[in-house]
């Protein structure tokens, strides 16, 4: 099967892809279908709804959904769309009922596990055929759930790898940020939400660039130099500007980095700034830690930095500074981007004020770092959507990565692996074994 | 202190003009000179937000950081400077709000901000809550706090220059 006569296998090369990939609205419609709408993509975390009857809304895809805890205490992912005449059941972004969701059209009401409860007139369904009190015919749920340690995925398709399969070694990363928490972890507040006016692709192409940084963010690294030259006590409270100055070192720095990559496109690069640090209030973190988990399995922990972990294509987690940001593609030229700050439960204060210098200096929406990414994926997509020019070259450190059990392991931290790698996931979800379209 | 001895309105309503109008001429080192040494500018991510310390928010920026983003804004090579943002202050509705408890004076008011950067023009629009100590004749900004109306919304662009 083609597409206005190409094949869209062809548009995937091993070090190239073609720019129809980033512009073309009618293949943004079929990612929408068959990446989104396959791939187990991140809906929120347990803490966001502590008790029965607690829930959140979100958007899987084109679907929107209800995060809910049911009476049973396991947490449902339910379409945001009654049974009836479709409204949305939800329609704040969180919220608590005390028994049963009540449609605001015609009234209808459902249990937190979808099921029907009632309608206001059932007689008018009778002899229709429309089974009213039926259970069954209430919300509809997603295909499949999994609650990764707290962390819950869904995929909207019934078919497919299991959760763990598919996530493979970007768990790593998971399991990194949540085995730093002596107590489990936490949403702290509410998220981040802002808008690139690019496809959602060079995002996450981006998370994994390690040239980019010297060039795009020159400025925000003589910005934080200057701040750390003139008020040095004040910022020396900023991990963020220590962050931002390290991006305009030599390159030789970045060249340190490591990212592997796996299988359906998703990585893990190693970090650049590590929050550890030898003031009295981390080191008792590290000895809570040591506590818990005994001093080798502690140091193991804690050595590992990991600056990105993405499961592709909807979250890339900064496990060491405890934030995760989700992507949710809104059209082929607009990506919305959720940004999620979590909470070491039972770490000393530090811990969370370096996170959150972290989350307000480099992820909020005022951040200086984003004002140049979103730039430069403002402009690669403008660029792009001239017909001019076809190919996007991919091919640093082509041909030099190592691999091993379908890992690829990156010798620099320069390697376009990562995007590769997410290209060729992206090939095989969306054409069949005889390289059909799907 | 008490209202009687406080400035006629008119003063803090100058105060807050000027403020604004260093930040639409892009005269940021003397906008930042208006703050304490240990002044500080938030914008919370929620309304009604109390506490900065555990919760995110859009700006918390002591002078360090201040400094750090007004030197990018003027780098030759901050790309999301090209072309550069624009903006135009309107505040009104200024009124003395109860004292912080530092002794601080708490100023109120309204504002809107014209917005214009390749092409767009958006709208911002809040509160001001400024906690001000005096300062010989003048003041300086204890605290400058922002409250969009869609603070906890979706924000469109990023916002590199302060409101
Ligand atoms: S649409 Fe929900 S009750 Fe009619
Ligand atoms: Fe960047």
């Amino acid at each position: 099967m083609s597409m206005k006569g190409v094949s869209i296998g062809s548009l995937v090369q091993p070090d190239r892809v073609h720019r129809s990939l980033y512009v073309d609205p009618e293949l943004f419609e079929r990612e929408l279908d068959q990446i989104f709408g396959r791939a187990w993509l991140y809906v929120g975390h347990e803490s966001q709804v502590p008790n029965p009857g607690d829930y959140i809304t979100t958007q899987l895809a084109r679907q929107p959904v209800i995060m809910v805890r049911h009476t049973d205490g396991a947490i449902r992912v339910l379409h945001n769309r009654c049974s009836h005449h479709g409204s949305m059941i939800a329609g704040d972004r969180c919220g608590h009922v005390a028994s049963v969701f009540t449609c605001m059209y015609h009234g209808w009401t459902f249990r937190t596990d979808g099921s029907l409860v009632g309608v206001p007139v059932p007689e008018d369904y009778e002899g229709t055929g429309f089974d009213v009190r039926n259970p069954r015919n209430g919300l509809g749920s997603v295909a499949r759930v999994h609650n990764y340690r707290g962390f819950v995925f869904a995929s909207l398709a019934a078919e497919g790898p299991e959760f763990t399969q598919f996530a493979g070694g970007a768990l790593l990363g998971f399991d990194n940020m949540i085995d730093r928490a002596p107590d489990g972890v936490e949403v702290a507040g509410d998220c981040f939400r802002v808008i690139q006016h690019s496809n959602w692709k060079i995002f996450l192409e981006n998370m994994f660039d390690n040239v980019h940084p010297r060039i795009v963010h020159q400025s925000s690294a003589r910005g934080a130099k200057t701040a750390q030259q003139r008020f040095p006590a004040g910022a020396a409270n900023h991990i963020s500007l220590e962050t931002f100055r390290l991006l305009a070192l030599d390159q030789s720095f970045m060249q340190r980095l490591e990212i592997e990559n796996y299988p359906w496109g998703h990585s893990n690069m190693s970090g650049f700034v590590s929050p550890r640090g030898q003031d009295a209030e981390w080191l008792a973190y590290e000895a809570v830690l040591r506590e818990r988990h005994g001093e080798e399995r502690a140091e193991q922990i804690l050595s590992r930095n990991f600056h990105h972990t993405m499961i592709y294509p909807s979250a890339v987690l900064q496990p060491s500074f405890q934030q995760l940001r989700i992507v949710k593609p809104i059209a082929v030229d607009r990506t919305q981007i959720d940004i999620w700050l979590f909470r070491l439960k039972g770490a000393p204060k530090i811990v969370f004020r370096k996170a959150l210098s972290y989350a307000n200096g480099a992820n909020s929406p005022s951040n200086m770092v984003s004002a140049d990414d979103f730039e430069s994926y403002y402009r690669v997509h403008q660029g792009l959507a001239g017909p001019g020019s076809d190919w996007v070259i991919l091919s640093r450190q082509m041909g030099r990565d190592v691999v091993e059990n379908g890992t690829v392991r990156t010798r620099v931290g320069s390697s376009e692996a990562s995007q590769r790698n997410q290209f060729q996931a992206w090939r095989r979800y969306m054409i069949d074994e005889d390289g059909d379209a799907r | 202190m008490s209202p009687a001895k406080l400035p006629s309105i008119r003063v803090f309503e100058e105060f807050l003009f000027r403020q604004a109008d260093l930040l639409d001429s892009r005269n940021w080192d003397d906008w930042i000179a208006l703050f304490a040494d240990d002044g500080v500018y938030w914008m919370p991510l929620k309304p009604e937000q109390q506490d900065a310390e555990n919760y995110p928010s859009i700006f918390l920026e002591d002078k360090a950081l201040m400094a750090a983003r007004v030197a990018r804004l003027r780098d030759a090579n901050a790309w999301g400077q090209q072309p550069p943002t624009r903006t135009v202050h309107l505040i009104a509705n200024v009124r003395l709000d109860s004292g912080n408890g530092n002794g601080d004076i708490v100023v109120r008011s309204n504002f809107t901000v014209a917005e214009f950067r390749r092409d767009v023009l958006r709208h911002h629009a809040g509160t001001y809550t400024h906690h001000l100590r005096r300062a010989g004749k003048s003041f300086r900004i204890a605290m400058q706090r922002v409250d969009l109306i869609n603070c906890d919304g979706v924000h469109e662009y990023n916002l590199q220059v302060f409101i």
